[in-house]
């Protein structure tokens, strides 16, 4: 089953262009954010006599508002923006799956509560709610990366649960249960395997989310904040020299697009193979 | 006189980048006042036989050669809107699940006035006429009051009524009937032969009838068709076919029901092994696999034709060495 | 249906009260003291106690919650304690300004996505929808403040086109015209913001009508493409954007957020952003439990409105 799954995966890679195009886009923004600091610039290096300088043969990118390498400072952004988006998911999926699969499996008061729990959450609407926990969590990448996967898990928490549900009345599963093993292995031998399919498309599809929220909170002020700099830290400080400076707020908005786009479409070709019913079409 | 002529038809499902024949050389007549029977299982080719011929194939199919004539027109060369003059008004179609055959939305008599007025191009009200008078002729009481009813108001035997209404309301000359009656409970599914027999000798037409049961064939149709692996293997009248069957197969289908003329209870034995899919089709007789009878021949070489009389004909090695007349291989 | 309806509200309500408790207590556990926002370091400690006293700070928490429960609920919001302005008085003029351009854009929205969703889905696979679909992947990749400042740096700083930020040009207060310059920018960023999204939802709903038994027997029965489309598919496709429409009940004060405060649009999203930024704790909780009671709202109205065209609807899935 796997195997046809994964066969089919590959076969539907070949044959999309942009698909490949996704993963090479995704490959070389990985290895450029991995390697920024070959860069001949020093990306902290100001220079009062390169103040926003359009790009030229030494600086592609041009230079920031204090004369940075604009270039070198996009990359390190790249470094925070993908390092979120990705711890982002980790956390958010690790909780939406234990919250899912505890859920789904125990049911009863359990699962009432713990479906109570994420009808409050998700009735606030999210870019309030993060908002709002963004005032009490600060500090450094890992505020960002509570205050994004910690409160966006409970998408992931339904999907699981209603899969875990229909795991729950297959034979093997009941038949661990009547031989008596412990809840944790049944739900780790038995339940785990089969929802990892789903849990890594849902996984898939909330990183490109988590970019752009996270850029949405750097750019508002309350996300990343100076000395370490996101895309979306770049485009707040842009804003104030929009109008001479085009390029300093074109760049890390098409860094942004390309890396989001490349997610969105390797999420979709993932989505396509486990679901073919919900990716509808194409 | 002939209402459809089928010559050689050969239709192609595409899948993935392959294609695979579903319908393979697949020739057939119906003529004025007769009812065709086409019966095999499912995967046989004789649905999609007729979607061919009325042009609803999926998007992957497609007819790759042979004719489709309808009073001597090919319908695989004529415009699109010439087509579509015909569909619905001289040839019209039912369906096997009338649950979803109509839109939700829309009312009875909306289905049945648009017909109307798409193909005799009279106003709403003579349309309202007929629509009315349709529903009693397929015996739906209170017809006035049924025609501003939405389909969730119908029972599944009412609804098949209303689709056999939209498919006599414009006379046609030709009635295709899929599997008509398969969604149906028994007692309704008489209920909606009998109707379909009735309709069909009062207006003289042409029907083929689509199905798996031998039964309805056998209380149904004049002349019977049998299909497998997208081709056809036995052709006869009900008497050739129920009396002396030339084809392994139409035996084995045949001792897979019960009795139909005695009440005694004959012994029920069913085809094993299962049908070939498309992309598993032997190179010669599609039945081998699962033939009682087959021979080192039947896996490699197709059977030609073999004729009995001027309407029985079979495709078997069999045939025309030692048949397989008899029923037993005791 | 009147029971279901009755009873889906009354699931709502504790839903409600949940919230504000949690929001509440939430709000008590920031690491800041509110009070904090309100003094300068030469005060005196007399001085600062007085106006905790003055604001209810020293009061047990459940106290202080039931104290705002009361008065939030006889419509009493209080005060910013930035400010000190009434906060319902600041909200009865930001709430229109935010539906002052979500509205429009969401009607302007819906309109194009219903025209594209359905060419694209009835066309399933041909370069029009490849079109459409790629629109969808590159809007939906595109951060709307980076897509507010693109447009801004075009038509406003190059192009010299549309005026770039506020709602009036000083002076001109009173000019509808100008009203309709200001929003024009901030309308084309939401819409394009919310386009891609219902596209494809209008886009597989027509595909899904598409495949339906009841098309294929109206293409048997003679019907042109153009015919099925509009006369049958299209109420089918259509139905179920109630549901979307009722979902985005909220939309109407927290939909233009960031788009509000690219183009300093005086809306909800600048006030509320302030708000987080000054810690000002009582105008965070009553956006905080206003937007929340809109979502409810939102899909207590998504599910009763579903329910009463569900009779006729659902005949299409069992059969």
């Amino acid at each position: 089953m796997k195997n046809r799954r994964f066969e089919m995966l590959k076969e539907n890679f070949k044959a999309d262009f942009y698909a490949k195009l996704a993963l090479w886009i995704l490959t070389a923004m990985a290895l450029l954010a991995i390697f920024a600091f070959l860069s001949p610039h020093d990306p902290n290096l100001t220079n009062v006599k390169m103040m926003r300088n359009p790009p030229s043969a030494e600086h592609w990118f041009g230079t920031d508002e204090v004369g940075r390498d604009y270039l070198t400072r996009s990359l390190y952004g790249a470094r925070v923006s993908l390092t979120v988006g990705i711890l982002a998911m980790l956390t958010s999926t690790v909780i939406g799956t234990v919250v899912g699969i505890v859920s789904g499996y125990f049911g009863g008061i359990v699962d009432s509560i713990l479906m109570r729990f994420v009808d409050i959450l998700s009735s606030i609407p999210w870019m309030i709610l993060v908002t709002v926990i963004s005032i009490f969590i600060q500090g450094g990448i890992w505020a960002i990366v509570i205050v994004i996967g910690g409160f966006s898990w409970m998408r992931a928490a339904r999907i699981v649960r209603a899969e875990t549900l229909s795991l729950n009345q297959r034979e093997y599963v009941m038949y661990a249960k009547a031989s008596g093993q412990s809840h944790f292995n049944i739900m780790k031998k038995h339940i785990l395997p089969g929802l990892l399919p789903t849990v890594v498309v849902t996984a898939t599809i909330f990183i490109p989310d988590a970019i752009i929220i996270e850029s949405t909170l750097s750019f508002l002020g309350l996300g990343v904040k100076a000395p370490m700099s996101s895309w979306g830290s770049m485009l707040k400080n842009s804003q104030s020299f929009l109008s001479d400076s085009p390029h300093l707020a074109l760049i890390p908005g098409l860094m942004i697009l390309l890396t989001v786009y490349s997610f969105n479409k390797l999420g979709n070709l993932f989505r396509v193979v486990v679901d073919p019913k919900s990716a509808g079409g194409n | 006189m002939k209402v459809l002529e089928v010559n050689h038809l050969e239709t192609s499902f595409a899948i993935k980048k392959n294609k695979f024949l579903a319908i393979r050389d697949v020739s057939l007549h119906v003529d004025e006042g007769e009812i065709l029977g086409i019966v095999g299982e499912s995967g046989s080719g004789k649905s999609v036989t007729m979607k061919s011929v009325v042009g609803i194939l999926p998007s992957n199919g497609q007819v790759e050669s042979g004719e489709i004539l309808f009073r001597g027109t090919n319908l695989l060369q004529i415009k699109p809107e010439e087509k579509r003059a015909l569909l619905g008004n001289d040839i019209t179609m039912i369906f096997q699940d009338p649950m979803t055959a109509l839109n939700p939305l829309k009312t009875i008599g909306y289905h049945i006035e648009e017909i109307i007025i798409r193909h005799q191009k009279v106003d709403r009200v003579s349309a309202r006429k007929q629509a009315e008078a349709i529903l009693n002729i397929v015996e739906i009481p209170d017809a006035k009051r049924r025609l501003t009813q939405y389909p969730h108001e119908f029972s599944g035997g009412m609804r098949q009524r209303v689709v056999i209404g939209m498919a006599l309301v414009n006379s046609p000359q030709l009635l295709i009937a899929d599997e008509p009656t398969t969604a149906l409970d028994v007692t309704i599914q008489f209920q909606i032969l009998k109707l379909i027999k009735k309709l069909q000798a009062k207006n003289k037409m042409a029907v083929v009838l689509i199905t798996h049961d031998l039964a309805v064939v056998y209380n149904m149709c004049h002349r019977i068709l049998v299909m497998y692996g997208g081709k056809i293997l036995e052709e006869g009248t009900r008497t050739e076919i129920f009396d002396n069957p030339q084809h392994p197969y139409t035996l084995a289908l045949m001792e897979s029901i019960p009795n139909l003329e005695s009440a005694e209870k004959s012994k029920l034995e069913p085809i094993e092994g299962i049908a070939p899919t498309l992309d598993n089709m032997p190179a010669g007789c599609p039945f081998a696999p699962r033939c009682k009878h087959a021979m080192a021949i039947c896996g490699h070489e197709m059977p030609t034709k073999h004729t009995f009389s001027k309407t029985h004909s079979s495709y078997c090695h069999l045939n025309g060495s030692n048949p397989a007349h008899g029923g037993s291989d005791a | 249906m009147g029971k279901y309806i009755g009873k889906r509200i009354l699931q709502a309500i504790p839903l409600v009260i949940l919230i504000s408790i949690l929001t509440f207590t939430l709000i008590q556990l920031a690491p800041y003291d509110a009070v904090d926002s309100i003094t300068t370091p030469d005060m005196s400690a007399e001085y600062i106690e007085a106006l905790k006293e003055e604001y209810g700070l020293n009061d047990p928490i459940y106290r202080q919650y039931l104290a705002w429960a009361k008065k939030t609920l006889s419509g009493d919001f209080g005060y910013s304690i930035v400010t000190h302005s009434n906060i319902k008085e600041a909200l009865s003029q930001r709430i229109p300004a935010t539906m002052l351009i979500v509205i429009p854009s969401y009607l302007v929205a819906l309109m194009i996505a219903v025209i594209l969703g359905l060419i694209a889905g009835a066309k399933q696979g041909t370069l029009i929808d490849k079109i459409v679909d790629g629109f969808c992947s590159i809007t939906m990749s595109t951060p709307t403040f980076w897509m507010g400042l693109i447009f801004l740096y075009i038509f406003s700083y190059k192009l010299n086109w549309l005026p770039s930020l506020g709602m009036y040009t000083t002076g001109q207060e009173k000019s509808v015209k100008d009203l309709v310059w200001h929003m024009f920018l901030p309308c084309v960023t939401l819409t394009i913001a919310f386009l891609p999204q219902m596209i494809r939802y209008v886009r597989s709903s027509t595909i899904g009508q598409l495949a339906e038994d009841y098309v294929s027997v109206q293409r048997t029965y003679g019907a042109t493409e153009k015919n099925i489309l509009f006369r049958h598919v299209l109420k089918n496709a259509l139905l179920p954007l109630i549901t979307l429409v009722g979902m985005s009940l909220p939309m109407l004060v927290t939909g233009a957020f960031v788009t509000e405060s690219i183009f300093s649009w005086p809306g909800v999203g600048p006030y509320f952003l302030g708000a987080i930024r000054g810690f000002d704790y009582p105008i965070i909780l009553v956006i905080l439990i206003l937007s929340s009671s809109l979502v409810i709202i939102g899909n207590l109205l998504a599910d009763i409105l579903y329910g009463l065209i569900d009779t006729r609807i659902k005949d299409l899935g069992n059969s």
